[in-house]
């Protein structure tokens, strides 16, 4: 983290790109528990930034405390040149925000509901800018329907809805895919791509490491309260010195260290019957593999070579895996 | 101001399309309003047979005296006739006067019937107290019998104007405590007080959204249940209604202040539910919506007496049907505000934006 970090501070010194969101050293406890440990963060303009970690990581923490809806017990953050623990209400209007988990006034309809948002900003509530705001997220069709008769789909893109009836110049997603099928999941990018191209910057956490590497422009690894590494999904994935990983179903009770052995291969595991085996040279490995299974005579089915992932880079600086 | 109206709108739609507020806040008090209203409309309408009337000036003037006040409804006969009747069930009490020892003195017996205890004991003391007024003001004088045309008891008040300020006094009291700690603790428990807090929309405002149009409701209440007791039982009203209305908003502000309180303490809905239904079930029996508590034994006047409620209903019926103005009711009043000052400050202190994560 230290060595990026401190090319990019120093490239955004020299040149035109703003940091709307500057965080530096926030840390937040519960009781004993640090869920935010000293974290550093600089948003620019005009991005999409993923905070990527596993769930209680503390991405929820970390922006809730930016929205001004928790209170750090330390470090300092600023939006948009505004003091943001001091003065949280003038960032507000600057910002829109979905929660991680909402619900919303049961008896409204998805346009009254937007109208309300949208006064309660006193922002514009006129039909046209509602029709505007139903169109962007695609709920047209929905905008009579209560919100607790729409899909979990559906009502994600409202609350995203609701997060830009202020028309707000950095808009905040909390876990906006969580439990949504693939292709509502896909949908939903669309939209957020769409607010980019719109000129707006956007924060989102996740714990899709899919998600981070399509949509995001950068992409900020949390774990336990720290950001462990902080740069685009790109150069985050070849940092590791990891090419691939190869896989394939093999006979039970074989013995781990040939595989280890073979050149190009930085580790081998086997769970089961399925090998995996981590390479920083997929040509080379994949050969003395083939070769390995003629001479012991051995059955490699499904075999499969993926490309390293931020799932990879995750496990490669905490040695645990993302889902768990 | 647009950001406070909007919030103020959409409460009312919100009201307006929820089912349970509606029954809770017009059903449930129009229903009794309608059942006791008929089921009680000739308890306390008490059928006296009087024999002898004729007996002498004294017993003439208490039958006269007698058939004047409204709630008793006066029959005269023969004391056979009569005794008749009230075997028959026709009458609550027969009166049977007969001369008494000195020319201007009367003897009255009084008959009632013992299959009908609770009807004949309100009859009988209603008659009792009637008798024992005119034998005080006859100790004045030995000849003279001046009876006073003061009311005899509240019996002269029908069930049904004894009960509505009742019904207004409680159906105010269930939308602000059970109402608005529920929708507020839904409120906590469903992220949405969060989801509020992260606009610029100040708590403060989003509290007297909530009492605004609380408050109106409570009014749209009070002339429908007081519109309805006038059409089906013509509701007496001696008061000024603005004055009634200007009560039902004090007595609002106190019970939503109380809510809010429950539902500062409250964890979840069901708590809040129970919670508000247990300071408020006690007080639908003992503060005298149903039935008068100024009779009620000594050991639960002071109980009585520590209900808010009880001030409300007290207040509620003294400008309805009594013919008090607002300076009247200062004791009431004062109760009232004194209950929406020490709610409020509690509330304010014990307030939570989110649901505590244990
Ligand atoms: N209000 C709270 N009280 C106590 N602990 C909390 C609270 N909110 C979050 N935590 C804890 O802090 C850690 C980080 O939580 P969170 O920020 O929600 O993580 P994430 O959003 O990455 O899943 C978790 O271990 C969580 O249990
Ligand atoms: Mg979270």
């Amino acid at each position: 983290m230290t060595s990026t970090q401190a090319q990019r501070g120093a490239t955004s010194d020299t040149t035109a790109i703003r940091a709307v969101i500057q965080v530096v050293q926030l840390h937040k406890r519960y009781g004993d528990f640090t869920a935010v440990d000293h974290i550093d963060l600089e948003v620019g303009d005009d991005e999409i930034f993923g905070i990527l970690g596993p769930n209680g990581a503390g991405k929820t923490t970390t922006l809730e405390m930016i929205e001004g809806l928790r209170e750090p017990d330390g470090g300092m953050i600023e939006v948009n040149g505004i003091d943001a623990i001091r003065e949280p209400n003038r960032v507000k209007h600057l910002i829109g925000v979905q929660l991680q988990t909402t619900s919303l006034f049961d008896h409204l309809t998805v346009r009254e509901l937007i109208a309300l948002f949208a006064a309660l900003y006193d922002a514009d509530t006129s039909s046209e800018r509602i029709d505007q705001l139903l169109a962007l997220v695609s709920l047209e069709e929905k905008s009579d329907a209560r919100a607790n008769q729409l899909s979990g789909g559906q009502q994600q893109r409202l609350s995203i809805a609701l997060a830009l009836v202020n028309d707000p110049e950095i808009v905040f997603l909390d876990e906006p895919t969580t439990g949504l099928d693939p292709q509502a999941r896909r949908n939903l990018w669309d939209v957020i791509s769409g607010l980019r191209a719109a000129g707006k910057t956007i924060v989102l956490t996740t714990h899709y490491m899919e998600e981070a590497e399509v949509l995001c422009d950068r992409v900020a690894i949390m774990d336990t309260g720290r950001i462990i590494a902080c740069d685009t999904p790109l150069r985050l994935i070849q940092s590791l010195e990891q090419e691939a990983t190869i896989r394939a179903r093999v006979a039970r009770g074989l013995d781990l260290d040939q595989f280890r052995e073979l050149p190009g291969v930085i580790d081998a595991e086997i769970a089961e019957d399925q090998l995996s085996i981590r390479t920083h040279d997929v040509q080379t490995s994949l050969t003395a593999l083939l070769a390995l299974a003629t001479e012991i005579d051995l059955r490699l089915d499904n075999l499969a070579t993926t490309n390293a992932n931020l799932e990879d880079v995750f496990l490669n600086l905490t040695g645990r895996s993302l889902r768990e | 101001m647009k950001p406070l109206l909007h919030m103020i709108l959409a409460n009312y739609r919100m009201t307006v399309r929820n089912r349970m507020a509606l029954f809770w806040n017009l059903a449930f008090p129009m229903i009794f309003i309608v059942l006791f209203g008929f089921l009680f409309s000739t308890d306390f309408e008490v059928d006296i047979g009087i024999a002898g009337a004729d007996t002498n000036a004294t017993s003439e003037e208490i039958a006269g005296q007698l058939e004047t006040i409204s709630a008793f409804d006066v029959a005269t006969g023969t004391a056979d006739g009569e005794l008749q009747a009230l075997e028959d069930g026709n009458r609550s009490v027969v009166i049977v006067f007969e001369p008494g020892e000195q020319p201007e003195q009367v003897a009255a017996q009084v008959y009632y019937d013992e299959s009908n205890p609770q009807q004949s004991q309100i009859a009988l003391s209603a008659v009792q107290q009637f008798l024992d007024q005119i034998n005080l003001d006859a100790l004045d004088g030995p000849r003279t019998v001046t009876v006073t045309t003061a009311p005899v008891s509240t019996n002269d008040l029908r069930y049904i104007d004894f009960l509505v300020p009742g019904i207004l006094a409680m159906s105010i009291m269930n939308s602000g405590l059970i109402g608005l700690a529920s929708a507020f603790v839904t409120y906590r428990e469903k992220g949405i007080l969060r989801r509020i807090k992260a606009t610029p929309f100040p708590l403060s405002q989003f509290i007297v959204a909530r009492i605004a149009s609380q408050l109106t409701i409570a009014l749209a209440q009070a002339v429908v249940l007081i519109g309805l007791a006038k059409l089906l039982f013509d509701l007496r009203i001696d008061g000024n209604l603005i004055n009634v209305f200007i009560m039902v908003i004090i007595g609002s502000t106190a019970f939503l202040s109380l809510g809010f309180v429950i539902s500062s303490f409250a964890k979840n809905q069901e708590a809040a539910d129970a919670l508000a239904n247990a300071f408020a079930f006690p007080m639908l029996f003992l503060a005298g919506v149903f039935f008068p508590v100024d009779s009620a034994p000594a050991w639960l006047q002071p109980i009585t007496r520590a209900m808010p409620l009880r001030y409300l209903a007290d207040a509620m019926r003294d400008l309805m049907v009594r013919g008090a103005t607002l300076p009247d009711e200062w004791f009431n009043i004062l109760i009232m505000v004194v209950t929406a000052t020490v709610g409020l400050l509690l509330s304010l202190r014990l307030f939570k934006w989110e649901a505590s994560t244990a």
